[in-house]
């Protein structure tokens, strides 16, 4: 059957199945209009609680878990008896603009045994020149420059792979910037031999007008958190892009990026875990990167987000099912299905149930208590985790404001970009315009 | 808390919501029209050519992983 065709008789069924038995309750009960308002309040109120309730239940798992995960980290050991080699890799399309920042600050890297490797994918501005040029000012030894046609970012990070020396591999987006020591205090979590990966702790570096503020607080509250969660078990869901720690021979093994998703970090990271490896966060090992100053941009961003973490997930979903050999890295999986589509989706249906709410009236005090209530859960998280992670003392001012505003519009991108994926709606790659800020 | 400053409050919260769902929308469909502007373009992408729109129920089997 042709699959559009198909796409569509899925969609018409989906729908009149609920239309059918939406008319068959009220049609059964031959409600009048006292009674259906009566069950509309009482269905409306349930489903706020079920959604309350669930975000409480998850974020006071989040928190227990991830003070746990600062307790450990506090009594682990973090000396390096040895230094083992590492290369730098970093994909680098157009970013003429924040080259020689990412290039500087890897150089300025306090680590002894460390190579540097840049890949140019086929850059259409002066990318390739302007890192060319650094080889002479940190010399061919520590300073490798390669080029490629344009392949795509997980080709170019496989091509720089390729040529690495070192044991440990860290995978760095050319629009950040590492701190001094940051492979210093990520090493030492591969002192276990059953570490794969090490993800890093990214922060916003261009805190310039409110939407970055909110990003900066979102990669605190809603990012960073949930990976010193999942730290606890070893299974990070998501080894982020602008700076990612990996097992030279574990990336052998499994064969390096793939070019079927649009979050090859998320698959790769899903690959490492599903073949058996932990993978531990490291929150000293801070890399700042740019976020996007407007909203436009900001959809780009999380539309191909949305859409890179639903493929990865549809990728492994075969895994779902499969609690052996490694439960954990199954309830990670299930985990990561959550927190990426069952809550946005939860979120979206709380709103229109709100809306709906309000305008029929009857419902104000519980939609003002309900957002109390979850401005000052979203305020007391980001506290904690301003405290956790000594960030910036003022994000959780704008605690509110993220609830009210950045969470309902990152959520229904998140569901604009299922809705195009299913449907199989072609895109590009949506490359954010760099600004330089990093 | 008095009644009409729950109504108030509610309103606030409600307006709000609104406007974000409205401005997403919006967001979304200025995307699609500069998305299907650009079809013909040569576009250089860093993900690659490899990489385009993967269906999710109707898949046809190809490449590796699948």
């Amino acid at each position: 059957m042709n699959r559009r065709i198909a796409q569509l008789l899925f969609s018409v069924l989906a729908i009149g199945l609920v239309v059918v038995a939406v008319l068959l309750l009220f049609g059964s009960f031959r409600l009048t209009r006292l009674e259906l308002t009566d069950i509309f309040l009482f269905s409306s109120t349930m489903v706020l609680f079920v959604f309350l309730l669930t975000l409480v239940l998850r974020y006071l798992a989040l928190l227990v878990l991830a003070f746990l995960q600062h307790l450990r980290y506090a009594n682990r050991s973090k000396e390096l008896t040895e230094y083992p080699s590492v290369t730098v890799v970093v994909p680098a399309y157009n970013e003429e603009r924040v080259i020689e920042a990412c290039i500087r600050s890897v150089m300025e890297l306090d680590y002894p045994n460390l190579e540097t490797i840049v890949v140019d994918d086929g850059s259409s501005d002066h990318t390739y020149y302007v890192a060319s040029k650094l080889i002479e000012r940190y010399g061919s030894d520590r300073l490798r420059v390669l080029t490629q046609p344009n392949s795509g970012k997980a080709t170019a990070l496989n091509h720089g792979i390729s040529h690495a020396r070192g044991e440990i591999l860290l995978c760095v987006d050319a629009d950040s910037r590492l701190e001094p020591d940051a492979v210093l205090k990520a090493i030492p979590n591969f002192n276990d031999p059953t570490i794969g990966a090490v993800a890093g702790n990214v922060r916003v570096a261009n805190r310039r007008n409110l939407l970055t503020r909110l990003q900066a607080l979102e990669y605190i509250e809603g990012l960073n958190l949930v990976r010193a969660a999942q730290a606890v078990v070893g299974r990070v869901a998501v080894v982020p892009g602008p700076v990612g720690f990996f097992r030279k021979t574990v990336m052998d093994e499994i064969g390096g990026y793939t070019t079927d998703t649009y979050a090859e970090d998320c698959e790769l990271t899903l690959r490492i875990m599903l073949s058996g490896w932990k993978i531990q966060y490291e929150p000293q090992a801070i890399a700042w990167t740019e976020a996007p100053e407007d909203a436009r941009a900001l959809f780009q961003q999380r539309y191909r987000w949305g859409r890179g973490i639903l493929q990865a997930i549809n990728k492994h979903r075969g895994q779902l099912l499969r609690p052996a050999p490694d439960p954990l890295s199954w309830a990670m999986l299930w985990m990561l299905a959550f927190e990426s589509v069952a809550l946005p989706a939860m979120d979206i249906i709380g709103m229109l149930v709100f809306i709906f709410a309000g305008i029929t009236g009857g419902l104000s005090p519980l939609i003002v208590l309900w957002w109390v209530q979850l401005a000052i859960l979203d305020t007391v998280i980001a506290m904690y985790c301003v405290v956790l992670d000594r960030e910036d003392v003022t994000l959780p001012v704008y605690a509110v404001l993220y609830r009210l505003y950045f969470v309902p519009f990152v959520d229904l991108m998140r569901f604009f970009a299922w809705l195009d994926e299913l449907f199989e709606i072609r895109m590009g790659w949506l490359r954010l315009e760099r600004l330089g800020r990093i | 808390m008095d009644i009409e400053l729950y109504a108030l409050l509610s309103t606030v919260i409600l307006v709000s919501t609104i406007i974000t769902l409205v401005f997403a929308l919006f967001s979304y469909l200025a995307f699609r029209y500069r998305q299907s502007g650009r079809r013909s373009a040569a576009v250089e992408t860093m993900a690659g050519p490899a990489e385009v729109a993967r269906p999710m129920f109707f898949r046809r089997h190809e490449g590796a992983g699948y």
